[in-house]
């Protein structure tokens, strides 16, 4: 059931932001690894700057359980940094007593996962290290509901004025699916 | 210069009286050669070019036994040098089936000779192993080992073990098949009671550390990715108290055999005690990454680590968290480093990277990638296939697809791999081939439009199961999340066609 929405190739489509600074975003999912609570993908923005009016970078998907404490430890985040963003997620208030301890079975029957999000490079163009007007140095915390493969969240970057920005994606449906394995 | 022609004609003489009926001259003629020719490598390609080796091969059924003897030790002393004509000579020659034989001798003082000598010879990668698992040559060592005192069983276990010590065995695909043969027959052969017989005799504590170490030897080869003789093997208690105690013994090699031994009988899951758990084996052989003395040891511990690696992905977590990968990326960068170091060290790197994305990262992040391709295009085929074998694990990361692997530019050396002389160097490249035609790697256009899908069809009517395997699944990743503008790449419907042909 986790995994209904999540397989490489699906495709999630929503926007990033509030009002008029909105932008519209895809994304694209590459591998997906439940075992190691890993997965990768593509994350397309438009119209974020002038520059690139598409822009596109891998991330790497974390998912909070087995693997991963929903203590960040990394990038910048501090435990009230964490606290502050996980917080905003009405689901997050049942674990938040225990949240440094939290693992697996914590999700194991709840229609929600948490996961952070975080773009390691652009695409095409591996070697471009920094674009202006945009910044993907900080990362996503974000919600996933199992049910719908819905995902909602907020960007987190140190420097950045505009907190909290918020990002919702819901599933697109296909009439067919790919599959590819690594050999 | 007077000396070197007056030698060179000496030289002559000999090598002409090799063909004397006079049985003394003769005698002396050989002698003579075989003091000339120990360690000098000049005397050695001297008097292979004056041809004595086919002269010497002609004594060898001449029935005189001192006079064999000698020629035994000759030929040894000729095997044994960096010349690579003579070596070349001997195996093209019908010589070491005749020493072979000659293992059957009544004479005790002949049998030690020719052991030695074999024991040489098969030292050589180059040489002819299969050779060794002729049903009576290996009743013939097995009994060698049984029977006779403790140098010529040395010697004889030494022969034995050298299908693993060579290293030419235990690559991927085929070769694990041969394996296998290998295995059973030795197996039938009582190896492993000899080497059991060997584990625990009392012997001189020299001839005690090789007959150990031969034993170990024979024992790991049998007991891997071989579950019917691992399951004989746990049968005997004894085995196990033996290695448990060995895995602690003060020789590093002997700990590294013992632990191989282990790891082995343990990937098999049978239900007896193995002697130590797996990560504690595992952290034995990584403090062993830190010896170099011997200096030969640095070669054979990142191997042995290879092969405990496989398939398990626990172990490699165990591996990538330790400063091993710093220590083997060292060697890769050591430039005194022999080819087995390199072959060694990359095999390694590869196991390490298998199956976890995070070892993968580590490895790329030191900047070997690089160094890794070069070794692609090295001379040595052990050396092109694991440096292979590391680019295809590392390509299983859709992240170093998009990133490291693009900046090697690594497609056009993988389709250059695909006519390879090795078949399985063949394979692992169609298999890197496989992820990197992936459509999120940037690399596949470039494979696509190099007559890259003209290629990977051609492989898939390859007599080889694994290769027609791989390239299907290339095929398969190929159309995974195909875009439309690709199909003017394809050749019209070769590609279905070709893959409707499986």
């Amino acid at each position: 059931m986790d995994s209904f929405y999540l397989y490489s190739g699906s495709r999630f489509e929503g926007k990033q932001g509030n009002g008029k600074a909105s932008y519209p975003v895809i994304i694209e999912l590459k591998t997906v690894d439940l075992v190691h609570s890993r997965f990768t993908g593509y994350l397309h923005i438009s119209g974020l700057t002038q520059e690139y009016p598409q822009l596109t970078t891998y991330f790497d998907g974390e998912i909070i359980g087995k693997h991963f404490s929903f203590v960040t430890n990394k990038w910048d985040a501090t435990e009230s940094v964490d606290l502050e963003y996980w917080s905003q997620f009405p689901e997050f208030h049942e674990i938040a007593h225990r949240w440094k301890i939290a693992n697996s079975d914590d999700f194991d029957d709840k229609d929600h996962l948490f996961m952070r999000w975080k773009e390691d490079f652009l695409v095409p163009d591996h070697r471009v290290t920094s674009i202006v007007g945009a910044s993907f140095a900080g990362f996503y915390y974000m919600k996933y509901s199992k049910s719908n493969g819905m995902f909602s969240g907020y960007y987190y970057h140190p420097k950045m004025i505009d907190k909290l920005q918020p990002l919702e994606l819901r599933y697109v449906r296909e009439r067919c699916s790919a599959t590819f394995e690594f050999c | 210069d007077v000396q070197k022609w007056m030698g060179g004609e000496l030289a002559e003489s000999s090598v002409n009286a090799l063909g004397s009926d006079d049985r003394d001259q003769c005698l002396k003629a050989v002698r003579s050669i075989k003091n000339a020719t120990i360690g000098s490598n000049s005397k050695k390609r001297l008097y292979t070019n004056l041809g004595v080796i086919p002269k010497l091969e002609r004594l060898l059924s001449s029935g005189d036994e001192e006079l064999i003897t000698q020629v035994v030790a000759t030929l040894g002393s000729l095997i044994n040098g960096t010349n690579p004509d003579s070596l070349k000579q001997i195996i093209e020659s019908q010589i070491p089936i005749v020493l072979i034989q000659l293992l059957n001798h009544k004479s005790l003082k002949m049998v030690e000779a020719t052991a030695r000598t074999l024991k040489i010879f098969f030292r050589k990668p180059n040489a002819p192993h299969q050779l060794i698992f002729e049903e009576r040559t290996l009743s013939g060592l097995v009994n060698l080992i049984k029977y006779t005192p403790e140098n010529i069983a040395e010697l004889a276990a030494t022969i034995l073990a050298s299908f693993y010590t060579s290293r030419s065995y235990l690559e991927k695909s085929e070769l694990l098949d041969r394996m296998r043969t290998y295995q059973t027959s030795l197996w039938a052969s009582g190896a492993f009671e000899a080497s059991m017989k060997l584990l625990f005799s009392n012997q001189t504590k020299v001839i005690n550390a090789k007959s150990q170490e031969s034993a170990l030897r024979i024992v790991g080869f049998l007991s891997f990715m071989n579950l019917d003789i691992c399951k004989s093997i746990a049968h005997h208690a004894k085995i196990l108290d033996a290695l448990n105690k060995l895995i602690r013994d003060s020789s590093p090699i002997i700990k590294l055999l013992a632990a191989s031994c282990i790891a082995n009988l343990s990937r098999c899951k049978i239900d007896t005690i193995v002697p130590l758990s797996d990560s504690a084996t595992v952290a034995v052989v990584l403090k062993l990454l830190h010896t170099s003395d011997p200096e030969w040891i640095r070669e054979e511990v990142p191997a042995a680590l290879a092969h405990i690696l496989i398939e398990n992905e626990d172990l490699q977590r165990m591996v990538v968290d330790s400063d091993a990968i710093t220590i083997l990326i060292s060697n890769l960068r050591d430039e005194s480093a022999s080819p087995s170091l390199i072959q060694s060290s990359l095999k390694a790197l590869a196991a390490i990277t298998e199956l976890l994305e995070d070892g993968r990262r580590k490895v790329i992040d030191t900047g070997i990638l690089p160094t890794i391709a070069s070794f692609l295009e090295n001379t040595s085929i052990g050396i092109r296939l694991a440096a292979c074998d590391c680019i295809r694990s590392l390509s299983r990361s859709v992240k170093a697809l998009r990133t490291a692997l693009v900046d090697l530019e690594i497609t056009p050396s993988l389709f250059k791999l695909l006519d390879d002389e090795s078949v399985d160097i063949q394979t692992i490249a169609l298999a890197a081939l496989c992820n990197v035609i992936l459509d999120f790697s940037p690399m596949k256009k470039m494979a696509l439009e190099n007559s890259g899908i003209k290629l990977i069809c051609y492989k898939t009517s390859n007599s080889n199961v694994t290769i027609r395997m791989n390239a299907v699944w290339a095929l398969k990743n190929l159309v995974f999340m195909a875009v439309p503008e690709l199909d003017s790449l394809y050749p019209s419907g070769e590609s279905i066609a070709c893959a409707c042909h499986i």
